[in-house]
């Protein structure tokens, strides 16, 4: 069953057609790894998708709804969910707090229950912040759970924003360059955790990365993005092999190079 | 499962319970002893409704990181409608002194909703717009609300109200500080608070979280609105009288000023500082026209020193239901006290070594 549909989507920033037909098709529990040269879109794809930005044309459809003209937090409220490229966690805000936040769409008391601190209150708090400590227990986190998110170690941001992401009890989360600046052993690690993620929650994924071997190691399916155009699809080990795709990341071979 | 128990590593304190009773009974007693006189009584009672609306801005510019420079236009609103409400509605009713109090509650109450439709009618346009843009609008829309209390014949125009009766006490004005602190405390507390709290981090993050962040920003402009009217309404019965010029410009910037001097992001630290910055150009009155320099002056060296203002971030016990500070919240709180603290510590470990 498609989880998420993406039809010609496509959009322009003044002149600039920053992104053009793209096409998707997420299956339930699947892996999808988009890559492609910098510049390439791809951060403006996962835009569109979780509707930060409107796309000039085409259309988003999660499930049975078509997204067009929401706002993010519906798109959130519909089941995806994200991390970004460039760390957005609530910094001076504690680490369990950056994960009870994103249960926010689970609340179910209202502002009268909040000032009047019901039991209804207390028991739906009490029932999220040991929920957000089971999650970051999965993260290995739970030692940090009151640091200031700001203070944790870069690799460990990366690490809560995911987790993060997770606690809004998504049906697909979006992974912009979760290796971003990460050494070999702890692209390893990124590696085994999401794969945990998989095993652990019913979710598909959609992931953005330039660490080559990690998509080829976890990707169940690959689109490749090239000057905001899709320039191949398959399973790794055709795009691997794709000319097309070579000559996007290597660059042309000349016929006349002697 | 097991229960996690979380952020209780330290004892629960519940000092700053008990310093409630004993703040309000060591004033009540200092003025019956005649050491407090009655100027300086009428001094705490304005300070303590400075820290009222003090603290209903923290919630928009220190807990939401909005920035509102009209607060004054709020409380003016509240400070008007409680005092025609007593004036001209109610005056008929107020036989006994429960149907006098309970109906000066009904003005109050009356006055604190009126202006959170006010800051609801205004937020809805303002809160689009972020920074400098949403702290002019809110200037501007302050200034209009000044200027119709010139206009309106029933409002006085520029003559103002008169004849209010004194009905603003200390035992009121102090329950009045208490229950704005723990509606204050619970709101924040609560989800409403922590989406707040994640605007002012990272708008964008929050809202993929799933937080509808307009209608969040709403909510904490009106609420900040409701408490800012009703600190309005307790000045106009404690002063007796009201004009459109007590409500300027000047009395939007005091809030603001007793804010960040006192810490922005904490409404203990907003409290504090209303009652500090509202005593000291009264201590300093035997200076004559030196004390406005002299102020000035301290306000200038608090903000050099420590851009987060003399308490930080910091908040009492009262406000975190007894919970201890974690340290890593205490280390990032970073008033002038606790530096100096810090400062202190290291000379101690220093000698010592």
């Amino acid at each position: 069953m498609t989880l998420l549909k993406a039809e010609n989507l496509s959009i322009e920033f003044g002149g600039l057609k920053a992104v053009q037909n793209f096409n998707l098709d997420l299956k339930e529990r699947e892996l999808l790894a988009i890559i492609g040269p910098n510049g390439a879109g791809k951060t403006t794809i996962f835009n569109m998708l979780t509707g930060i930005y409107r796309p000039t044309h085409g259309t988003v459809t999660i499930g049975d709804t078509v997204m067009n003209g929401m706002r993010s937090n519906k798109f959130t409220e519909h089941g995806i969910a994200r991390t970004f490229q460039n760390i957005r966690l609530f910094g001076s805000v504690s680490v369990l707090d950056n994960i009870v936040i994103a249960m926010e769409l689970q609340v179910k008391y209202k502002l009268a229950d909040a000032l009047l601190r019901t039991k209804r209150f207390r028991r739906q708090e009490e029932d999220f912040r040991n929920q957000a400590m089971e999650l970051l227990k999965v993260f290995h986190l739970e030692d940090k759970a009151e640091y200031l998110a700001k203070n944790l170690p870069y690799g460990e941001q990366r690490r809560l924003e995911i987790a993060r992401a997770l606690a809004t009890n998504p049906k697909i989360l979006c992974l912009d360059e979760p290796a971003a600046g990460m050494n070999p052993s702890e692209v390893e690690d990124l590696v085994q955790l999401i794969g945990e993620i998989r095993k652990r929650f019913d979710i598909s994924i959609i992931l953005i990365e330039h660490h080559m071997n990690m998509v080829m190691a976890i990707a169940d399916r690959i689109k490749v993005i090239e000057f905001g155009v899709t320039i191949a699809e398959g399973r790794p080990e055709e795009v691997q092999n794709d000319p097309k795709v070579i000559e996007a990341y290597l660059g042309k071979e000349e016929d006349d190079v002697c | 499962m097991g229960k996690l128990k979380i952020g209780q590593k330290g004892k629960k304190s519940y000092v700053s319970y008990l310093m409630i009773p004993a703040v309000f009974f060591g004033v009540v007693l200092l003025h019956q002893a005649g050491i407090i006189n009655a100027y300086w009584y009428q001094i705490i009672q304005l300070a303590s409704i400075n820290a009222i609306v003090a603290m209903s801005l923290n919630l928009v510019n220190g807990m939401t990181g909005q920035f509102s420079l009209g607060q004054a236009g709020f409380m003016s609103v509240g400070a008007y409608t409680a005092a025609m409400m007593t004036k001209l509605v109610f005056s008929g009713y107020m036989g006994n002194i429960f149907a006098t109090y309970g109906l000066f509650l009904v003005s109050l109450i009356l006055g604190a909703v009126m202006a959170a439709i006010i800051g609801l009618l205004i937020g809805i346009p303002s809160l689009r717009l972020k920074g400098d843009y949403l702290a002019i609008i809110t200037l501007g829309f302050s200034e209009i609300i000044r200027v119709l209390w010139r206009v309106f014949p029933w409002a006085g125009k520029a003559k103002g109200l008169n004849g209010i009766q004194n009905l603003s006490n200390f035992s009121i004005i102090f329950i009045s500080v208490i229950f704005v602190m723990i509606l204050l405390r619970n709101f924040t507390n609560s989800k409403y608070g922590r989406g707040c709290m994640a605007i002012r981090e990272n708008e964008l993050a929050a809202e993929t979280m799933g937080i509808d962040t307009t209608k969040a920003k709403i909510k904490s402009f009106v609420f900040a609105a409701f408490i800012a009217g009703l600190g309005g309404g307790l000045y106009a019965h404690l002063m007796m009288f009201i004009n459109p010029e007590m409500f300027n410009q000047i009395k939007s910037t005091d809030m603001l000023m007793y804010l960040y001097a006192g810490g922005v992001g904490s409404y203990s630290s907003a409290l504090l500082g209303a009652l500090i910055f509202t005593f000291l150009p009264e201590f300093l009155r035997f200076m004559g026209e030196w004390r406005l320099v002299i102020f000035a002056l301290v306000l200038i060296l608090i903000m050099l020193n420590r851009p987060k203002g003399i308490f930080g971030k910091h908040e009492f016990g009262f406000m975190r239901f007894g919970q201890p500070e974690s340290i890593h919240q205490k280390a990032d709180n970073g008033g002038l006290l606790s530096g100096l603290a810090q400062k202190l510590r290291q000379k101690k470990t220093a000698e010592k070594a």
